[in-house]
This record gives structure tokens, C-alpha cells and sequence, in this order.
């Protein structure tokens, strides 16, 4: 999980490109890639011998994977699990960004509070689960608030990183135009904010759903996480394969939701020197 | 509406003409052995259309005295007055431009000339018009709705000249603007700030260590000494206006430009 945006190499373009430089070309790699583990994965499994209960083959994932969606069962549990996930991913962003923005408008206050900001995240959140099942139980609740406690730090942490690292000389132009302290905050700070706080999103999304996940398997009868505990108990081992492919999906479109975002709302980001 | 305030109630025995005046300026910086003498005993009189350089070697002060012209620091003593009255902080009757462009990397080429306009809420489609007639004035047609990191040091610089224009203040404070850029550049940003300043005749004060550029740009030239910083010597530029890139190879200027470095160097 990188904050950092994965920028494409810029390719020669000059003169005929290479095959594997075009659009098609890179595709065509990325599903090679993707049948030779699968091959790889599939005869690993026919040569050993090797257990389903270890390690289903291919195929076998396959099929309980559609067997499972198609019975719904997966889909169920998959809706507890996002809205899990996306109630925390609001809940601890929000309070992130607002203590940030709270945190970020003193340097006492950062001094202050700088200690329990620090433990807050040394503290190992996930081992907060057990406890958040005693005290609110099997349901969805415990498992919002261990994704919103994972997710709050990246954002309380970017947002006072991106409220108070303006250029000073951009502070001086305002003091030069003798803005007041509201449009030095809305036009100045919030906007140099803006891309960091939306790295914070970046990586919050992702943690969200292993805190979701994680929250599951420390006690609830419903979810994902749920589903692997049970898959585990009974042996189940290619539900519990077709369940991580959903996860990896929900991780995956989750972050690329916000990278569009971000695409969209920064597109000054992403015009290069001399266009 | 001007940002400043009366500190002097007395009446005042300056000069009509004097825009800006420096009355025993002294800046110090620290305290006990760390102290510094910046600033020592500066008086100066800007009169008013003038286009005046203050010319120094790397840290002599000059970019103290203009901050403090701007009221962006107050000297440690004495004050320095715009039309009779005490500058105590920055107003909008004051264009600043800094050694680099400072623009906003989030807005464009248009919103960041128009960007005093939003901070004095003033009228934005008048503004617009104007903004849009510096930037044909400036060579940048055709660049408003760009980015600041798609244009050129010398274009971005441009940008924050147009931007310290917008509200036609009375007084230009400038910092070293061209310091960055490379010599033929520099001399071709010294031709056209020179053409955008002749439409406004605005009170210009223009901070170098370039003595060629100080002499090409300004009425008169202030050089200043170092370690404290104080007026060494005050040289007028008689050349006519309008000014080309040929008055360099004049023999005045060029007598000019060796009279101050001879000055600078004693």
C-alpha cells in the first residue's frame, strides 16, 4: 500500500515504437502474466498431489466462485462487508480531517496533542478488535469503527502535514494582498492541502477494508471475513480462494474510485512542463 | 480604501512630489551579540512616476528596505511614508512582485492574475478585460487558461508582473524579479516590463545587483553600501524614454555603468 501515484514511464515515441510500448502490446504482457501464474498455479497442484484442502486448484476456485455468486451467498456477504468498509472509510475520514484541520491551525496544539497523535498510531489498531466486539457487539458496529480507527491516522496525518506545509513565499503574496486569515485558509492552504489530504483517501480506502475484514474474524456471523472463518471451520478451502478474489475486486475498484476522483478534481497535477 | 495609517500627526515639510519617502531608516536583526545592523540611516525620496533602482551587492540590505517599504517588517527606527503617510503594513495601493513568480500551481494563468481582484472582491469581468490586455501587452496570448508549470521562468515572471499590475496600484515594488533568469532573457523582460510600465507610469522600485539592468530600467539609481546597508551614492540616468534594447550601446550608458561599478567597488 504506497501513497504515491504510479506514473507511467514516458515512452520514446519517436520512430516506430516497440510492440510491447503500445497500449495493446502492454495489455497483451499483463494477461500473459496473469495465464502463466494460473498455469503455473494449476500444474504445481496436478504434480504434487497436493490437497484441495490445502490448496485447490484452479478450476476449483473457479467454480465455487460462480456457484457462490450465483447463489447469491457471496453477493450477500459482500454488501455487509462494503457498507462496513465504506461507513468506516466516512466515519474516520471525516474525524481525520477535521481533527487535522482542528490540529493544524496552532503549533501549541500540534505540541500538545503531538504525543497522543503519536500513540494513536504506534497503537496496533487491529488489536483493538477483540475489545470493540465486547463493547458493541456482533454486528456491523464494531467492525465501522475498526475501519474508521484505521483509516482516521492517514488522514489526521496528511491533513496537517498539507494545512501547514504552504510555501512561505505564497503566505507572503497573501500578506502582500492583505488577505484575511479565512482566504488565506480557503485559497491558499486548502487548496496545497487538497492533493495530500487525497493521498490520505488513497491509502485510507485500502486499510479500510482490512480493518473491515479483520473485525470479521473476530466475531461476526455475517461478511467476508465471517464467510473465511466459516469456509475455514468446514473445510471449504476454494470458497475461501473465491472469496479472496472478491476482496482483491473491492480493493481494487475501491482505490480506483478515488483515483479518478482524484484525476478529476487535480487535473492541473497532471499537465506536464511544456505542453 | 488605502492600508495605512497616520503615525505623524504633525504636518509635514516634504516635498509635493516625494511618493515615497525613507526618513532615517535602521533595521536591526537579533539581539545582544547576534545583533545585526542591517539598515543604517536611510533617507531617500522617491518622487512620484519615477522608476528608481536600488542597486547592492548579495546582502547589503536591499531586500530589507523594500520589505519594509511594502510594511510587510517595520524598521527598527525612523519610517518610511507614502503620500505623507506612515506605511505600517501592506496595502492595495501596492504592486509587489517577489524574486521568484509565486504563483499558484492550481490556477491558472488567468486566476492567478486575477487573484487580487478575488482577495479585494472587486469586479471580475472588468478585471477579466484587463488581465487579458497585460497578457497580449506581455506576449502571452493564447497562455490563460494554461498552467504555471507549462510556462517558462521568464513567462511565469510575466505572469506575477501582470498580477502585481491588475489593480493599478500606485506604487511597484519589485525584488530582484529577473534574478533567476538567464542574461538574454533578462534583458528582454527589462524591455518589456519597461513597455507595460510606460502605459501606467506607476512609482516604480526596482531591486538589482545588475548594473546594467538598473541603469536600462530606472530614472535614477540608488546604490547601496554594505554592512550596514546605507545610500552610497545616487546616480540620475538621463537617457530619453522610450527606451530600446540599442540605448545599452550608448555611450552614456555605458559611462553610466562604469562610473557605478566604480562606485560599488570603492
Amino acid at each position: 500500500m504506497t501513497a504515491a501515484a504510479i506514473v507511467p514511464m514516458e515512452v520514446g515515441s519517436a520512430e516506430r515504437p516497440a510492440w510491447y510500448t503500445t497500449r495493446f502490446g502492454q495489455l497483451s504482457l499483463t494477461l500473459a502474466i496473469f495465464t502463466a501464474v494460473i498455469v503455473v498455479w494449476d500444474l504445481y497442484v496436478r504434480l504434487t498431489g497436493l490437497s484441495a484442502l490445502v490448496l485447490p486448484a484452479p478450476y476449483d476456485v473457479w467454480l465455487s466462485l460462480v456457484e457462490n455468486t450465483l447463489s447469491g451467498h457471496l453477493i450477500n456477504h459482500m454488501w455487509v462487508t462494503l457498507s462496513e468498509i465504506l461507513l468506516g472509510f466516512l466515519l474516520g475520514s471525516v474525524i481525520g480531517i477535521a481533527l487535522g484541520t482542528i490540529t493544524a491551525q496552532s503549533l501549541l496544539m500540534r505540541t500538545i496533542l503531538g504525543p497522543y497523535i503519536l500513540a494513536s498510531q504506534a497503537m496496533p489498531k487491529l488489536a483493538l478488535a477483540p475489545i470493540m466486539v465486547i463493547w458493541l457487539g456482533f454486528g456491523i458496529a464494531p467492525k465501522v469503527v475498526i475501519a474508521a480507527l484505521i483509516c482516521f491516522f492517514p488522514l489526521l496525518e496528511n491533513t496537517i502535514i498539507g494545512l501547514t506545509s504552504t510555501n512561505p513565499y505564497q503566505v507572503e503574496l497573501f500578506r502582500v494582498l492583505t488577505a484575511s486569515r479565512w482566504q488565506l485558509f480557503f485559497k491558499l492552504r486548502v487548496p496545497n492541502a487538497l492533493p495530500i489530504i487525497f493521498a490520505g483517501l488513497r491509502v485510507a480506502i485500502t486499510l479500510a477494508v482490512v480493518g473491515a475484514v479483520v473485525g470479521e474474524y473476530v466475531g461476526a456471523n455475517r461478511g467476508l471475513g465471517a464467510l473465511i472463518i466459516a469456509a475455514q471451520g468446514s473445510f471449504d478451502t476454494p470458497l475461501m480462494f473465491a472469496i479472496f478474489v472478491y476482496l482483491t475486486v473491492i480493493g481494487i475498484v475501491l482505490y480506483k474510485i478515488m483515483e479518478l476522483l482524484e484525476q478529476t478534481f487535480f487535473s492541473w497535477r497532471h499537465v506536464k512542463p511544456g505542453d | 480604501m488605502r492600508d495605512v495609517s497616520v503615525s505623524n500627526p504633525k504636518p509635514q515639510q516634504v516635498p509635493a512630489t516625494a511618493k515615497i519617502e525613507f526618513r532615517d531608516v535602521t533595521k536591526t536583526f537579533g539581539a545582544g551579540t547576534k545583533r545585526m545592523l542591517a539598515l543604517s540611516g536611510i533617507n531617500l525620496s522617491i518622487e512620484e512616476g519615477q522608476f528608481v533602482s536600488i542597486l547592492g551587492e548579495s546582502g547589503c540590505g536591499k531586500t530589507t528596505l523594500l520589505r519594509i517599504a511594502a510594511g510587510l517588517i517595520p524598521p527598527s527606527s525612523g519610517s518610511v511614508l507614502m503620500d505623507d503617510v506612515a506605511i505600517t503594513r501592506p496595502g492595495r495601493d501596492m504592486g509587489f512582485v517577489f524574486q521568484q513568480s509565486v504563483l499558484l500551481e492550481w490556477r491558472t494563468v488567468l486566476e492567478n492574475i486575477l487573484l487580487p481582484v478575488e482577495i479585494f472582491k472587486l469586479d471580475m469581468k472588468e478585471h477579466r478585460e484587463k488581465a487579458l490586455e497585460f497578457l497580449k501587452m506581455l506576449g502571452l496570448s493564447g497562455f490563460e487558461n494554461h498552467y504555471p508549470i507549462q510556462l517558462s521562468g521568464g513567462m511565469q515572471q510575466r505572469v506575477s508582473i501582470a498580477r502585481a499590475l491588475i489593480l493599478s496600484p500606485s506604487v511597484l515594488l519589485m525584488d530582484e524579479p529577473f534574478g533567476a533568469l538567464d542574461a538574454i532573457t533578462r534583458e528582454q523582460m527589462n524591455s518589456e516590463l519597461l513597455r507595460i510600465w510606460s502605459h501606467s507610469r506607476t512609482t516604480a522600485v526596482f531591486i538589482t545587483h545588475d548594473i546594467g539592468e538598473a541603469a536600462f530600467l530606472s530614472d535614477r539609481v540608488v546604490l547601496l553600501g554594505s554592512r550596514p546597508g546605507c545610500v552610497k551614492q545616487i546616480f540620475d540616468i538621463p537617457l530619453p524614454r522610450p527606451r530600446t534594447a540599442e540605448h545599452r550601446y550608448d555611450n552614456r550608458f555605458v559611462c553610466l555603468c562604469r562610473d557605478m561599478k566604480q562606485a560599488m567597488m570603492a
